[in-house]
C-alpha cells in the first residue's frame, strides 16, 4: 500500500487556532460543550478499515492525562457529504466518505488531501463539525490506498481539527501539517497541551479519577492497589515500633 | 465552559509556603526543612519527540524548585514529609515553553508522602498528592503551513490549568545534609488516562536532625 501524501486542510473552519499547537480559529478558545463527545459515522462508500481506525483515533484523544474530554462512537448516521459540508447535518460531529471529494469540497486536491476536519463555532464554543474522507476513484490520496496505520493517523489528525486544534509547527506532533513521516499513532506533549488548553481536567471539580464523583463510584482496583502501597511502609513502621525497647 | 482560575499563582504559592513554614517551624527540634532543585519528566513513555512518532521514554523536561518539610518519627520510624515542587521560579531562568515558544508551561506538585528509613541513609516514601499543570498562551495569530498553502491560526491567549490527583512512590538517600531523591508519580490511577512522571532531586537540609 502506498504511503499517502499527508497534506491536510481545514477548509471550512474560520481561521485556525494553534500553540506550537494552535487553535483552529481566532475568536474562540473553548472546545465542544460538555465532557463527552460522540462521533457519528456514515459507513457508506467507506473502506472497511475506517471503523477500526476511528476507534483508535477516539481512544488516543480520550486518554490525554490532563484533559477531561471523553470521546466515543455515537452510532451510525445517514448524513451525506453534501449535507455535512452544507451545515445541515442533524447530528454532529460526523465522519463521512465522499466519492465526489473534489467536487463537493471546492479547492481540495484529491491527489494530496486524504481528508479534512472542520468545525464552526459560536459563543466561544464549537457547535458543528465533521470529517470528510477522500474516496474519489483515480485520486492518489483516496483512503482506499492507505494502510491501517496511516488511516488511523489521518483520522486522529482530522479529529484533532474537529476538536478545535490547528496545525503545529512541531514536527513530532500529530497536528503537524504533514503526517506522511509518521509510523505510529502517538501524541506529542504539544498535542496533549492543545487538548489540555481546550478541555482542562480538574479533578477537584470533576471528581477524583474523572469518570464520576468519588462519592458515587469508589476507586477501582488500579487505584486501590496503588493506594495500598502505603501499607508496607506503615507495617514496617509498626514492626519497628513494636520491637523497639519501651 | 467556565474558565478555570489559576489557584497556584506565584503570589499565592509564596503565601502558602510562608504559612507552612510558620506553622511547622516550632514543631520539633528533630524536624527539618530542605530545599533544592529537581529534574521532572512528564508523561513517561506516553508521548513522542520523534518525527516518525515512535513513543519516547522521556518527553519534555522541567526543572522545579523543591521545598520540603519532614517531621521527626511519630510512629515507629515513620515520618511525614510534605513538600512542594514547582517550576514557577526556575522558569525565570529556564524557559518552560511549547516548542515554538508561543506558550509557557508550568507545573506544581503538592505531595504528602510518608517516609520510612530502610537503613542509616536510605529511605522509601509513598503518599498522595496533587499536580497542577498550567498553560499560558501569549495570544495573537500565527501563520502555519497547512499542506497546500498557509493558514492564519490563533494562538491561545489565556491561562488554563489542569489539576489531577497523583500518588507517588519514591526513594532517597540522605548523605550528611544532602538529600538525593527519585520519585515516580502516577495520575489517572483507575482509568485509561494512567500516566507516570518522574522526578530526581537534590536538596539540602536546614536545621533539625535528619534521622
Amino acid at each position: 500500500m502506498v504511503k499517502f501524501l499527508g497534506f491536510f486542510t481545514t477548509l471550512f473552519a474560520t481561521p485556525q487556532f494553534a500553540f506550537a499547537f494552535t487553535l483552529a480559529s481566532t475568536g474562540f478558545e473553548g472546545g465542544w460543550p460538555g465532557e463527552t463527545l460522540s462521533f457519528y459515522y456514515n459507513s457508506a462508500n467507506c473502506p472497511a478499515g475506517v471503523s477500526s481506525a476511528m476507534n483508535k483515533a477516539l481512544e488516543i484523544w480520550s486518554n490525554v492525562p490532563t484533559s477531561n474530554l471523553k470521546l466515543k462512537l455515537g452510532g451510525t448516521s445517514s448524513v451525506t457529504p453534501a449535507q455535512l459540508i452544507g451545515s445541515s447535518a442533524p447530528t454532529v460531529p460526523v465522519i463521512v466518505c465522499d466519492p465526489a471529494f473534489e467536487t463537493n469540497s471546492t479547492g481540495t486536491n484529491g491527489d494530496f488531501v486524504g481528508g479534512y476536519g472542520f468545525f464552526t463555532h459560536s459563543g466561544g464554543k464549537i457547535r458543528y463539525g465533521g470529517i470528510v474522507l477522500n474516496v474519489q476513484s483515480g485520486k492518489n490520496a483516496n483512503i482506499n490506498n492507505f494502510d491501517a496505520s496511516s488511516l488511523a493517523i489521518l483520522l486522529a489528525h482530522e479529529m484533532g481539527h474537529v476538536l478545535g486544534l490547528g496545525h503545529s509547527e512541531y514536527q513530532p506532533a500529530l497536528m503537524y501539517y504533514d503526517i506522511s513521516s509518521k509510523n505510529e499513532l502517538t501524541l506529542s506533549q504539544d498535542d496533549i497541551d492543545g487538548m489540555t488548553y481546550l478541555y482542562p481536567r480538574d479533578e477537584f471539580k470533576d471528581g477524583i479519577y474523572g469518570c464520576a464523583r468519588i462519592s458515587a463510584v469508589p476507586p477501582t482496583t488500579g487505584a486501590a492497589a496503588l493506594l495500598c502501597l502505603l501499607l508496607p511502609l506503615i507495617y514496617l513502621a509498626y514492626l519497628r515500633k513494636e520491637s523497639s525497647p519501651r | 465552559m467556565t474558565e478555570p482560575r489559576a489557584v497556584f499563582t506565584l503570589k499565592s504559592m509564596r503565601k502558602i509556603l510562608a504559612l507552612i513554614i510558620a506553622g511547622f517551624a516550632s514543631h520539633s527540634v528533630h524536624a527539618e526543612f530542605s530545599s533544592g532543585l529537581g529534574i521532572f519528566a512528564l508523561n513517561l513513555n506516553r508521548t513522542t519527540t520523534s518525527n516518525t512518532a515512535e513513543k519516547t521514554l522521556i518527553g519534555p523536561m522541567f526543572y522545579p524548585v523543591i521545598v520540603r518539610y519532614q517531621t521527626s518519627a511519630f510512629w515507629g520510624d515513620l515520618r511525614w514529609a510534605p513538600y512542594t515542587s514547582f517550576t514557577h521560579l526556575t522558569t525565570l531562568a529556564i524557559k518552560n515553553e511549547t516548542p515554538d515558544g508561543t506558550a509557557k508551561r508550568n507545573f506544581a506538585i503538592v505531595s504528602s508522602p510518608l517516609v520510612y528509613p530502610m537503613g542509616p541513609q536510605w529511605f522509601l516514601s509513598a503518599g498522595p498528592g496533587l499536580m497542577y499543570y498550567e498553560l499560558k498562551g501569549e495570544g495573537g495569530t500565527k501563520v502555519v503551513n497547512n499542506g497546500t498553502g498557509t493558514t492564519v491560526f490563533g494562538v491561545p491567549s489565556k491561562t488554563r490549568s489542569s489539576k489531577v490527583f497523583i500518588f507517588e512512590i519514591g526513594s532517597g538517600w540522605q548523605i550528611n545534609e544532602y538529600r538525593i531523591g527519585v520519585d515516580l508519580y502516577f495520575s489517572g490511577l483507575s482509568s485509561d488516562r494512567l500516566s507516570t512522571s518522574f522526578q530526581a532531586s537534590l536538596s539540602r537540609s536546614f536545621g533539625g536532625q535528619s534521622w
